[in-house]
């Protein structure tokens, strides 16, 4: 059971949207979509939903045609608002679960227990556009998971949502992924992406940057590993004796130092030996930075 | 086809609550029942208002008689409309006049010769006044035969109206059925054209309104967009039935209404079951076909404002057909009426006018309804595949050229 996406491409006219885009995600994974706007991610996402046919390229899960499948292994998330703002909270979503294929009954019962969950239970019979931005975003997320997909497309699902919300949320999107949800999550949000995801794929001007494991990206940029160092002592003294050592910041007495190929317990030895050590630590570069040094350097 | 009911009902329950929805029905119905009383209501106030005394200077009774026989027209409740008094003297009429009681005096002038004369003074001649030049042409015109030394019967003979047999010789309505007809296609067709611009344009700016709100996007993962389609029509059909219904409700009410009140005049109104059901079918052909093209156009754009543009040769066309089927009521079986007829644009309405009014031939009816038939369908699949297209078109909306071409 992996959705597999096989070098998938499409153009609008003149605009290349996605070239070549190719990812793998296993049965109950968190994957990030990770890509700048206007990278191809949104593509990307409405070819895996069948919304749009690609050029080129295919998309499958557990084997088959995911075009073929039935709809109501997909849930989908969109990035804007998809709902009728003047429909009532717990009717619009009744309707969206039958529209995946619930029956009636399971249906009012989803909805039901999905509202209570999420804390909006009193919303129901109000209007959508009567609802705050974060609620009318819950209810957004409601309509993608109501029906219980195999596969769950969120396209920036934490946008609008104060901090409890979006921990609410997250603690949601954790919790289907325990219950074997297999789940897409594409963002640019990638503080969200690290927390929650295994595996990532970076898209960058509509072609893949990298595709695979969260750890693997990480290896890949392990030169900007850097030494988190509390330090008292001869800073100099230390930074002579390792020519190849930089300061990255300073800070009163912490300093970052990227190594430069000198290993870490080399240079922890030499400052316990010169100096009072509080702190020491080696920080892998975070997501955010490889993301910028992919996509800025590219 | 659980999708398509899906959707349809969805349509079909949000538009049926709207506050839009119910007032227009409402006015629709209070609307039929004022028009049913109308004739009723018009007869009670002519009665009040439409009659009007006369004083005549006629002290020796001479005139009063034949004058009075001279103008038979009468009121909804069986009085005369103009009521001749006579007065005994001029100053006892005019009187009368200042205190409202006459609205006007008749004093006979030279009585003597071939032409006598007479002065009519009122403060607001109206219509007595041609009512009684009429009738006293007439009496001069008596007398003067008379003198002549004719006898009544030829007199009668003399001035009575030719006699002229009229014969139908086809199946279109005449005389008073026609006038009756006249009234309720007149209706009908109002209705035809309203209800198909209207509901026309509730699916165009519904599918906007949706492309607008990226619902379609939502919806385009669950359904597809020929169900979308199709729901979305059948809703919309649905609702425009059910105005009907309640309106037609309204008509069957003020027929009963009628009924009990032993109804003189609500003849008029009543409408076959027949030419209701010639609507309907007409209606429903006429709403899949303008209604799949707006849904298609609408597919198109993301925002109401370009509608306009986009849809306007086809509400011309409405407009139009609606223009030629006021044409095809004067003249049901002219030319212009039959070219129209056969025309699917405009089929719905004048054809439907031809058949209630006119004597079209049963292959104009058959080869009218059945290119009408086929142009619906072929805009059915045309709105289908626009939509397929036009789910993800965001941004100024394409010219009518550039949606044709994305039909290839």
């Amino acid at each position: 059971m992996t959705l597999v996406v096989d070098g998938i491409s499409k153009r609008f006219g003149e605009t290349v949207a996605v070239d070549g885009v190719g990812f793998e995600v296993p049965r109950g994974a968190i994957f990030g979509l990770l890509g700048a706007n206007g990278a191809g991610k949104t593509t990307t996402v409405r070819v895996v939903l069948d919304i749009v046919r690609p050029d080129a390229g295919s998309v499958s899960w557990s084997g088959a045609s995911a075009a073929g499948l039935p709809r109501r292994v997909f849930g989908y998330l969109p990035e804007e608002r998809g709902l009728y703002p003047d429909m009532k909270v717990g009717e619009q979503l009744r309707f969206f679960a039958r529209i995946r294929g619930l029956s009636r009954r399971d249906a009012g019962k989803g909805v039901e227990t999905w509202l209570g969950r999420l804390g909006i239970s009193r919303h129901a019979v109000r209007r959508l556009h009567e609802l705050s931005k974060g609620n009318q975003q819950k209810v957004q997320f409601l309509a993608a998971v109501l029906h219980e997909p195999e596969v769950l497309v969120l396209d920036e699902p934490f946008s609008g949502l104060d901090p409890v919300n979006n921990e609410l949320l997250k603690e949601e999107i954790l919790g289907l992924k325990e219950r074997g949800t297999t789940i897409l999550l594409s963002t640019h949000d990638m503080e969200r992406a690290e927390e929650l995801c295994e595996g990532v794929a970076l898209v960058h001007a509509s072609r893949l940057a990298f595709a695979g494991p969260l750890h693997a990206l990480r290896r890949r940029h392990e030169d900007r590993t850097t030494l988190r160092l509390g330090y008292s002592g001869d800073k100099n003294h230390l930074l002579q004796k390792f020519p190849g050592v930089e300061v990255v910041s300073e800070w009163e007495e912490d300093l970052e130092l990227s190594p430069g190929g000198v290993e870490p317990e080399e240079i922890l030895k030499e400052a316990v030996s010169s100096g009072r050590v509080r702190r020491f630590e080696t920080v892998e570069p975070s997501l955010r930075e490889i993301f910028i040094r992919e996509v800025g350097g590219a | 086809m659980r999708n398509v009911w899906l959707i349809a009902q969805r349509e079909y329950l949000q538009r049926v609550r709207a506050r839009t929805f119910r007032i227009v029905t409402a006015i629709g119905f209070v609307l039929v029942l004022a028009l049913a009383f109308t004739p009723s209501i018009m007869d009670s106030l002519d009665t009040v208002t439409g009659g009007s005394t006369i004083a005549v200077v006629d002290p020796g009774k001479d005139i009063s008689p034949t004058l009075r026989a001279a103008l038979p027209a009468e009121l909804p409740n069986g009085d005369p409309r103009t009521k001749i008094v006579s007065v005994g003297s001029r100053e006892a009429a005019e009187r009368g006049v200042e205190g409202g009681e006459y609205a006007g005096v008749l004093i006979p002038e030279n009585q003597r010769g071939t032409s006598p004369s007479f002065v009519y003074r009122s403060p607001r001649p109206g219509f007595e006044a041609e009512d009684l030049r009429e009738a006293l042409g007439g009496i001069v015109a008596e007398r003067r035969l008379a003198e002549e030394g004719l006898d009544p019967g030829e007199i009668a003979g003399v001035l009575g109206p030719p006699d002229l047999n009229v014969v139908a010789t086809g199946d279109a309505p005449t005389g008073e059925e026609y006038a009756s007809r006249f009234g309720v296609v007149y209706a009908f067709g109002f209705v035809l054209y309203l209800g198909l611009i209207m509901y026309g344009n509730m699916v165009a700016m519904g599918v906007i309104a949706e492309k607008s709100t990226r619902i379609t996007e939502l919806m385009t993962a669950a359904v597809k967009p020929t169900e979308q389609m199709t729901g979305k029509l059948l809703g919309v059909g649905l609702l425009s039935l059910t105005q009907f219904g309640i309106w037609a409700l309204a008509g069957l009410i003020s027929l009963l209404l009628g009924r009990l009140r032993g109804g003189e005049g609500l003849e008029l109104l009543a409408v076959p079951p027949a030419t209701l059901l010639l609507f309907l079918f007409f209606f429903a052909l006429g709403f899949l076909l303008y209604a799949s093209i707006f849904a298609g156009l609408g597919s198109l754009l993301s925002r109401v404002e370009d509608a306009q543009a986009l849809m306007a040769p086809f509400t011309m066309l409405l407009l139009t057909g609606f223009v030629l089927t006021i044409i095809a009521m004067g003249e049901p079986d002219s030319a212009v009426a039959r070219i129209g007829s056969l025309i699917p644009f405009f089929t719905p309405m004048v054809m439907f006018a031809r058949i209630e009014l006119g004597d079209p031939a049963i292959w104009e009816v058959i080869l009218g309804i059945t290119a009408l038939t086929a142009t619906t369908a072929a805009a059915i699949w045309a709105a289908s595949k626009l939509y397929k297209k036009g789910v993800l078109m965001y941004g100024k909306g394409p010219t009518l050229l550039k949606a044709a071409k994305l039909l290839k």
